[in-house]
């Protein structure tokens, strides 16, 4: 895989929560305390940290082709 | 409660900056290697060192922004404070991508400014100087925000003894000294100490609150639903996205992360990192910080809760008082020896954030305006001159405007980003489109773009269709970029030529 390629990969995988928004702008069912909305961003904010922290290591370590 | 509530937590602050002020001076002057650098710690032991370097960057990282402005816009908006949040964190990811470009780049053309950049790729002092003038401009409403922001420390911690007036003069008074006096906060003792006590404050009134008030975060959102069911007409807090928010938060999360490190503070300590792996190490672990944005907006739905409850008599839904929630909430909870703490820390993280971007304002106008432009044959004493009186009026600008024409502390932070983000197409372009963009264009493009957003700030005051104004701002600055490049570019390729052909003539 080139670095171009695994970093639109990550790129996409930060955006793609945007699409489900509509979906998920509801109160109810309350996840963990906290309304759906609330929790799916919440989930969306970690996700985008873990790729942060995966793309660093990842990109630390590999040898681009 | 009252005036010696108030002494306590003022006590505490003031004391907190004298201790640290005069570590400073101590260590400047004596050189204290284990005091002044991080660097030292590294070698010591590495789990310890990563700890040290890691609690240092927060101190530099935090600002009023996240004390007060995270908190504030959850009271007063509800989820719409998660867009805020979430572009913060993309920064950091792009981050990766964007600090080896800006690095390896300065390193290989000799770049120290964001200005220097702009100056050679599009081989003009004028691009140069335009860059390193807006960016100070457009750094206005950041040190506004911390001015506000400190005010409102202070006026809080004061239990009503010190009024706002007051407080936003103390404010800009504290940030001016720090900006004469310099980089002597920044000892790496200091910032560890610093950016620990913000971590810990950050977390621990941010767990504690919604557990001592509510008795957990669930009943805080019970409250909430309560609250927004039957709210005061004014207030636009809301729990779920309203039909315009979604445009919104889409076209703040593609433009605003374009922005992060493009502040000319931000350019300047990826240029001038040691190597790209220390400068890709260190966002990585400052992006960790961004973690602690979720315990401060914590802080501000709890206050809201207690607003609603009777506890908290200040009405946290409308402006100025939301951003006051990171404060009320902790004095409505914890005793004030606590506010004080937690004041500290946060005062001092935005006068340090202030004193930075003046202090690297005042040294781009110097450099990149003033000796490149005006006088390029200016002394090192004149230098300085310049450079202090831009710092000065910069400064004394932010305070008017935090005085005359307060803002939402999050909504000046995403104004000064809509006018930065305009420097991304044509830095980008400049590099990687060679001969696609003339001088011209990029200036065009910037300046069409950043006096959008100003349009759109100061005579629309609501962006169209609920877009983000740096996005507007980015359409335009693109359209006119390729447009006047493309007329500017033809001619240009003909003088080209025939400049080439008289060189090969002469040779």
């Amino acid at each position: 895989m080139s670095k171009k390629l695994f970093y639109a990969i990550i790129l996409v995988l930060a955006y793609i929560p945007l699409l489900g928004l509509p979906f998920s702008n509801r109160v109810e069912p309350e996840i963990l305390g906290m309304p759906l909305l609330w929790f799916y961003c919440l989930a969306w904010f970690l996700e985008i940290f873990a790729l942060m922290v995966v793309a660093y290591y990842v990109d630390k370590k590999h040898v681009w082709g | 409660m009252g005036a010696e509530a108030g002494y306590v937590a003022l006590g505490i602050i003031i004391g907190w900056l004298t201790v640290t002020t005069i570590t400073g001076i101590i260590a400047t002057i004596k050189r204290h290697k284990v005091l002044m650098a991080v660097d030292t710690w590294f070698v010591a032991g590495r789990a310890l060192g990563l700890l040290v370097v890691w609690l240092s960057l927060g101190a530099n990282i935090y600002s009023a922004y996240t004390f007060l402005g995270l908190p504030g816009a959850a009271a007063s908006e509800g989820i719409r404070v998660f867009a805020v949040n979430l572009y913060g964190m993309v920064g950091y990811l792009i981050g990766l991508l964007i600090i080896p470009f800006l690095w390896s780049k300065a390193k290989e053309r000799g770049w120290l400014t964001v200005a220097d950049a702009f100056e050679d790729l599009y081989d003009s002092k004028v691009v140069g100087a335009f860059a390193a003038v807006t960016g100070a401009l457009w750094s206005i409403p950041y040190i506004q925000l911390q001015i506000q922001g400190a005010g409102y420390i202070l006026e809080e911690a004061s239990y009503g003894t010190v009024d706002p007036l007051t407080a936003s003069i103390v404010a800009f008074v504290l940030i001016a000294v720090f900006t004469v006096i310099g980089g002597l906060l920044s000892v790496a003792l200091i910032n560890v100490l610093q950016g620990a006590i913000m971590l810990i404050a950050v977390w621990l009134v941010g767990v504690l609150a919604p557990l001592v008030a509510f008795g957990g975060l669930g009943n805080v959102f019970k409250v909430l639903e309560h609250y927004a069911a039957s709210k005061p007409p004014e207030s636009a807090f809301s729990l779920t996205l309203k039909p315009d928010d979604f445009a919104w938060m889409a076209t703040l999360l593609v433009a605003a992360p374009l922005a992060f490190w493009l502040w000319p503070n931000r350019v300047q300590n990826v240029f001038a990192a040691r190597d790209v792996k220390t400068a890709k190490r260190s966002a990585v672990l400052v992006g960790i910080y961004q973690v602690s944005q979720i315990p401060a907006i914590l802080v501000g739905l709890t206050g809201l809760a207690l607003f609603f409850k009777g506890v908290i008599s200040i009405p946290l839904y409308k402006k100025p008082y939301s951003d006051h929630a990171f404060m009320v909430t902790t004095k409505a909870l914890l005793p004030p020896w606590v506010v004080g703490l937690v004041g500290a820390g946060a005062l001092a993280a935005s006068i340090s954030t202030a004193a930075a971007i003046l202090h690297v304002s005042g040294a781009l106008f110097a450099r990149n305006m003033y000796q490149r432009l005006l006088k390029p044959r200016a002394s090192g004493r004149e230098l300085l001159l310049a450079a202090r009186a831009f710092t000065a009026i910069l400064a004394l600008a932010s305070l008017v405007f935090a005085l005359l024409a307060p803002g939402v502390l999050v909504y000046l932070l995403l104004v000064g980003y809509a006018g930065i983000v305009q420097f991304f197409p044509a830095l980008v372009l400049g590099v990687y489109g060679k001969g696609l963009v003339t001088k011209h264009g990029a200036l065009a493009g910037m300046a069409g773009g950043m006096l959008t957003v100003a349009y759109i700030q100061v005579i629309l005051r609501r962006s169209p269709l609920g877009v983000y104004e740096g996005f507007w701002g980015l359409l335009t600055n693109i359209a006119l970029l390729l447009i006047v490049s493309l007329v500017t570019g033809r001619r240009s390729r003909r003088l080209n030529s025939s400049v080439l052909k008289n060189n090969a003539k002469a040779l």
